[in-house]
């Protein structure tokens, strides 16, 4: 649906962003990771139109962002990590004024506001002045905003920063039902957690490319399988050892009490083969499992510019999908 | 419909929250009121002694009013126009004002004219103060009309060159430090510059007297001249303390002739803010957008 193929920006010298392709599928809920400085501002930038990029092409369902400038905007909606809000402006005009600016004229941007904030349960404050609202307020009416011209996706900046618990829940249950309504939504956020517990779909940005994207669960089964095995012995952990160090496929081993961790490069059937011969050896296996991955290691697997192979993996995987 | 409304609006809407223009426009005309009526009753206490009237003296007044309005001008203007681009990249709206419909050249145009409004708001408050000297003859209100609208014209050019001056700048402080810089450079600058290279100048031969047409002063001292029965002997005196002798056509239409260049100097400001703005800067999309407001127009004109 949204798709950007062989972004580049500069800033003088500076590449922010180098050849940036992704592509979000309609209705995903799309996380969008990185570390600081990593050209993910730029890259939600350059996708609601408010930056042109110097090279490659922004589109929605095929439609160029630089052929058809005022429809494709209308078909986003942003909200920014810095909420965007006027003081000295109540709220239900604040409304109003994004209303008529989106070509709503009269009735139907006094209609359009209050059905909106009604949505985001701010209509018992559209008397209230945008600076009195709480953090929590604000980043409702931001998304209240956003949804004006009813948009086929929603692009939030760290939505679920700064929220405390209970607005946070509250704000991920009405992204869910925007999903859930056929909203595709990007959020770009560093609550890792937030983006695990509502994310379907991941894309992980660093130095301006994307280093990994795809499904959240394939991208944790990948990560996952590049994960160390641990095996729980009952005992007998020095011929444990000396088993696994004549296999060839265990790279390496590191011992901890009376669990060893193996690096192993094999599929499920020779993973369950390998337990199957410690077991005719005689070897008391108590456990024998993969770590868990989660998207925090990912990121510090992928963002870590020192850990080439996971990234190398991940492309031959992703050539052969 | 022309959708220049929703900017406008919403500012005019704030600002009569605000005691800012209020404040303004109070203090503004007590100065202004404060040298008309004291120069008058000054003048009405010397004749109640000398039983004559010296009408030279209310031309003075008028001279010195107008003088202060444009002072003023020069004071406030920066201030209107350095928030309006630089203050909503301050509060994070920019971005979203570029997420709408509004096109940079609209924003553009919107934010100039709500800042407009209020000033033109000001200047044409100061009308009445204006008008003081002609209790005793001296000055047409036609002239004191006249004056005002070049005021106008030249509050707008200062204010085009504070709006590229707040498109360029991201804090409203460092937009008006830089805007007030300028009106110097605009305003001293072609005096200094003249006064330097008629130094280096034989009699009357420095050519650059004529970048005072840049000079928002010109139009105002070279009418206030010849509404005080002066002719053109106040900008000749300026001209020669220049070592300069422009062309009798450039003497004789210095108003218009600076009104034009200033227009042009404003032109020219909006559209380096517009282009400045604009998410898009290469020239495919660029000239896309000019066509399109071409259009636009020529389907309004045949409309």
């Amino acid at each position: 649906m949204l798709k950007l193929s062989g972004i580049t920006k500069f800033y003088g010298h500076f590449c922010a962003l180098d050849k940036l392709s992704m592509n979000i599928e309609e209705g995903a809920l799309y996380g969008f990771i990185g570390p600081n400085g990593a050209g993910k501002t730029t890259a939600i930038k350059i996708m609601t139109g408010i930056m042109y990029p110097d090279e490659g092409e922004v589109t929605i369902d095929g439609m160029c962002l630089e052929d058809e400038p005022e429809i494709y905007k209308s078909m986003i909606g942003y909200v920014p990590d810095s909420f965007g809000m006027y003081s000295n402006i109540k709220v239900r005009e604040y409304m109003q004024f994004f209303a008529a600016c989106c070509g709503k004229d009269g009735m139907e941007a006094d209609k359009t506001a209050d059905r909106l904030l009604e949505y985001v349960e701010l209509d018992n404050r559209s008397d209230y002045y945008v600076e009195a609202l709480s953090r929590g307020m604000k980043q409702k009416l931001a998304l209240a905003r956003a949804l004006i011209n009813d948009p086929r996706i929603l692009i939030m900046d760290e939505p679920t920063s700064g929220l405390d618990p209970r607005t946070r829940f509250e704000f991920k249950q009405i992204l869910g039902e925007l999903s859930d309504n056929g909203k595709t939504i990007l959020i770009s956020s560093h609550m890792l957690n937030d983006i695990s517990e509502l994310c379907t779909d991941i894309g992980i940005i660093d130095q301006g490319s994307i280093v990994m994207s795809g499904r959240l669960q394939e991208v944790m089964r990948l990560v996952t399988s590049e994960n160390p095995i641990i095996i729980s012995m009952a005992g007998k952990i020095t011929q444990a050892i000396r088993f696994l160090k004549e296999d060839d496929s265990v790279k390496s081993m590191t011992i901890k009490g009376s669990d060893i961790m193996i690096n192993f490069f094999g599929n499920k059937k020779e993973e369950a083969e390998l337990l199957k011969r410690m077991i005719e050896a005689g070897l008391p296996v108590r456990s024998f499992s993969r770590e868990k991955g989660s998207l925090e290691s990912i990121f510090m697997q992928l963002t870590g510019h020192g850990e080439e192979h996971v990234t190398s993996s991940y492309d031959a995987t992703e050539s052969h999908n | 419909m022309m959708r220049l409304n929703p900017i406008i609006k919403r500012e005019i809407e704030i600002k009569n929250r605000s005691l800012t223009l209020p404040v303004a426009i109070t203090v503004i005309n007590a100065v202004l009121f404060g040298i008309g009526i004291a120069g008058t009753s000054a003048e009405v206490l010397q004749m109640r002694t000398s039983y004559t009237l010296n009408y030279g003296a209310f031309l003075k007044i008028y001279v010195a009013v107008i003088l202060m309005q444009f002072v003023m001008i020069m004071f406030t203007a920066p201030v209107l126009t350095a928030d309006v681009v630089a203050g909503e990249r301050e509060r994070g709206t920019f971005d979203l004002l570029l997420t709408t419909r509004l096109t940079a050249g609209e924003i553009v145009a919107e934010k100039l004219i709500s800042a407009y409004i209020n000033m033109a708001m000001i200047v044409v408050s100061g009308l009445p103060a204006m008008l003081i000297p002609l209790m005793f003859g001296g000055v047409h209100i036609q002239s004191t009309i006249v004056m005002l609208l070049i005021l106008l014209i030249e509050a707008f050019m200062i204010m085009s060159v504070g709006m590229l001056v707040s498109c360029y700048c991201r804090s409203s402080v460092k937009s008006i430090v830089i805007s007030y810089a300028f009106m110097i450079a605009l305003t001293a600058g072609p005096i200094v510059l003249g006064g330097l290279a008629g130094l280096f100048s034989s009699d009357g031969g420095n050519g650059l007297i004529y970048l005072t047409a840049i000079d928002p002063l010109l139009p105002v001292v070279t009418l206030l001249s010849a509404q005080i029965g002066e002719g053109s002997a106040i900008p000749e005196t300026v001209y020669r303390m220049l070592n300069g002798t422009p062309d009798a056509a450039f003497t004789e239409h210095a108003v218009l002739i600076g009104l034009m260049v200033q227009a042009a100097i404003a032109f020219a400001c909006i559209v380096l803010a517009v282009i400045h703005i604009m998410p898009h800067k290469n020239l495919r999309t660029a000239a896309g957008e000019i066509e399109l407001v071409h259009k636009l127009i020529q389907g309004r004109k045949s409309s």
